[in-house]
Parts: C-alpha cells; structure tokens; sequence
C-alpha cells in the first residue's frame, strides 16, 4: 500500500538520510521538506506524465454565455460588449473544475455514439477573476488531466516516478554532499594504491 | 463490433511507433492531433478517384426553374435552366445524366423517363457557388458546400436530372482494404511530424509513409478500376458526338 510517507523514506534512502519520517506532519526536517515540496512536485509530474488513469471527464459549468446565441452564432447588435459577457470572440465562458491540473479536450455529447465523424473543439484557458475556458461549444465536457491525491491510486511506475522526483529536489538539503574535488582525486589515488 | 475511427488512427499510429489511443476523444497528443486532420483527410482520399464503393447516385433536388413550372425560384445563372441543390455527401460530382424526363409531377417525381436499359447519355453540368442563404438554424456548419451566405448548386440544363458522385463514407468497415491502407498511411505521414518527439526521424517516417499512402493509392485505385464489367462511369463527350445519331442534333451544347 502507498503511502505519502512510504515514497518519501524511499527518496530519503536514495539521498542517502540516515533516518526516516514517521508522518508528513512530524515536525522534523526531512517530514517539512518533504511537506513543503509534495504538492508541487505530485502535480508538476501528473502534468508532465498525463497518466491515463488520471483523466477525468466533466460536465462544465457555465459561467457566462454571449447574447442571442442562435446555432453558433452571437449576435452583438443590440449592445457593446462587456465583461458580463465572454472575452471576444468565445460564445461560452465555463468554470475551471477545481482539481484539474491539464485540460486536454472538449468534448460534445452526441445524440448517438459511437461517432463517425469526429471534429476537433476548440478552446482556450482564460483568466476572469478566476481559471476559466473559453470555447464555442455549448453544454461542454471537459477531459483533464486531474490531481489524484491518494498515492495508493497510483500505478506503480508513477509512484517511482515521484520517487526519484522527490529524491532530486531533497537532494541538495538532505543528500549526502560529495567530497571535494581535491580530496577526492587524493582518495582515488588512495584507492588505486591499495 | 464495427471498426471505428479510432481504430484507424491506432492502426496509423502502430506504423509510426507511436503509442495507440483509446479512443478519438482521449485527450492524449495524439488524439487531438488525429482529430483535427481525420475528416479532412477521409474527404481528401475520396476526392482522390472515382471509388466504386463511394459511388452513389440519385435524382438531384430541384431548387430553381427558370420558367418556374417545377420550382418556385426561377433565378439561375446563365446560360443554364434548371439548378439543383448539392447532395450533402457529395464530395465530388462526377456527372449528370439524361434519363429522358419530360415532365414532374407535383411531388418532384419524373414522369416519362427512359426504361432500363438504355444507354447512359452525360449532360453538361457545372458546379457552382450561388447566393442562397442557409438559414443560421439550419444544419449549414456541418454540410459541405453550406454556408450562412450561399449554397454549392449543380447547374444544368437536364429536368430532373440524375447524378452521379461520390459520397463520403464514414463507416470504415465499408472501405475496401486498399483504400484503408493507404488512408492509414496517409494518417500516418500526417501525424509524424507532430506525434514523434525526434523530429528528423519523424520526417523520415512522415517521406516513408507519404511514399506507401501514393502506391496504396494507385493499387487501389487499379483494382477499383478492375472491379465490375464497366471501365469507366461514362463516355466522353467527344466520343458521344461522334457516335451519336440524329437525336442529338437539335442540343445546342
């Protein structure tokens, strides 16, 4: 079973630390490095990994809409775009789902599936007070990549993964430092003498 | 279970080492990259011959008559009587034909058209951009040649006339396996340059599979060519004129 305290002894048996963490929240030095780098370093690998178990699919919420929308089409005539209504030139403005780290797709139910004839959606991540996506597509679901917290859903080589991550950014306060150049070129001579 | 646009893609993947998707909608680099050039791609291939498998054929919709008999619109352009919507899967027009209609009934109907056999005559047609608005409720953003301001019309001089086209076909399962192959390597030459990492291989692979996709191509449309008793769809009009009788000595084209 995986654990966050699990990965992080594993990391500090790589940096060669004499001791371990009983809990994330001990108080000791290796548990607050480890605190203060975890969730960063957890989402910046799900990110670049986008594993595909962590892909969720989810029906978006509208935030604003463009006015007098009529099969994809806005009609501005009657007034002067404001902010009550999406940037230009984007129909629809929808709520950035709290736990997603990558948006990958939009997607459009269909009224039958499979689909035959797929067509690409566009869209674009935007900034209105808060993360928003900006898109053309009425009733949107959004796939993304999303924060899995629970290490022990995980898969293995993702936990590894966040091993060896973990590992480098303990290394320079908690590694073992290498010798001196100087002095190690006198050991290898030491060494290479008997 | 039927095979799928994805499956396809996968398939162009596999001969690019690339990683299969799950499904067309993944999210995964691949997929949305697939996604934007598939149906472009699929009409392209169409395009590319007179597919036996994509042959179809129908009696067109009349939309204008120049002497309104048929037809409440009585506008079309010069020098042609009769216009005709474009299918809405057409993806290329291959001809018009006379199957000698005299007359419609009030249903669109043709009344007094030769009886099988009998020798397929080509008519003049072209095909044309007109200025009749699609309504923005209507379907227009996913028919080919449908816009909010104008409409792809068959032109022609033939009362209800018949075509021949080709349509798309979006099942994959109906595609011969040459048509696929080399559909597939035409996604594949497509998808390498944005799905390898390494980009001077993937040019490599995108020259490699772009030469594979021109040879599937011509076997495929060898043994398209070979399929059935007809070589070709039609005769040329020349060789019409010059083998025709009297009944065509009063056409002015």
């Amino acid at each position: 079973m995986a654990t966050i305290e699990g990965i992080v002894n594993q990391a500090l048996d790589i940096v060669g630390y004499p001791s371990h963490i009983g809990n994330i929240y001990e108080g000791s030095k290796p548990s607050i490095i480890a605190l203060n780098l975890w969730g960063t370093t957890r989402d910046a690998l799900f990110t670049a990994a986008q594993p595909v178990w962590a892909k969720r699919d989810l029906r978006l919420v509208l935030l604003k809409s463009a006015p007098n929308i009529n099969n994809g089409w806005a009609d501005y005539s009657s007034g002067l775009w404001d902010s009550s209504y999406p940037t230009l030139p984007w129909l629809y403005e929808y709520e950035y789902p709290a736990d997603c780290l990558l948006p990958l797709q939009i997607k459009v139910q269909t009224n039958f599936v499979p689909v035959y004839r797929p067509r690409p959606r566009s869209y674009r991540v935007s900034f209105d007070s808060q993360k928003v996506i900006l898109t053309n597509t009425p009733d949107a679901i959004l796939s993304y990549i999303a924060a899995v917290l629970d290490p022990d859903d995980w898969y293995d080589d993702f936990a590894e993964a966040m091993v060896e991550a973990v590992a480098k950014k303990m290394q320079m306060e908690l590694g073992k430092s290498p010798p001196p150049r100087a002095q190690q070129q006198e050991d290898d001579r030491g060494n290479a003498a008997g | 279970m039927a095979t799928l646009p994805a499956d396809v893609i996968t398939e162009a993947l596999g001969e690019i080492g690339a990683d299969e998707i799950g499904d067309i909608d993944d999210g995964s680099r691949a997929s949305i990259r697939a996604l934007r050039i598939y149906d472009t791609t699929l009409r392209e291939m169409h395009a590319a011959a007179h597919w036996n498998f994509a042959r179809r054929q129908i009696q067109l919709y009349l939309l204008a008559d120049t002497q309104g008999l048929y037809a409440t619109e009585t506008v079309v352009p010069l020098p042609w009587q009769y216009m005709y919507e474009w299918p809405t899967d057409c993806v290329q027009m291959r001809f018009v034909f006379c199957a000698g209609v005299t007359a419609m009934d009030a249903d669109g109907n043709p009344i007094g058209q030769l009886i099988a056999p009998f020798r397929q005559r080509p008519v003049p047609f072209i095909v044309s951009d007109y200025l009749r608005p699609n309504p923005i409720e209507s379907s227009w953003d996913v028919i080919e040649g449908h816009s909010p301001e104008s409409t792809r019309v068959v032109l022609t001089n033939e009362l209800a006339a018949t075509a021949v086209y080709t349509g798309i076909v979006q099942y994959p399962d109906m595609w011969p396996p040459l048509f696929r192959r080399a559909f597939s390597a035409l996604l594949s030459a497509r998808l390498a340059m944005s799905v390898v990492s390494d980009k001077k291989f993937a040019a490599q692979l995108r020259d490699t599979n772009q030469n594979i996709a021109d040879k599937a191509l011509i076997e495929a449309r060898v043994r398209d060519g070979n399929e059935g008793w007809t070589i070709v769809d039609h005769e040329a009009d020349w060789i019409t004129y010059r083998s025709g009788g009297p009944e065509y000595g009063n056409e002015t084209y």
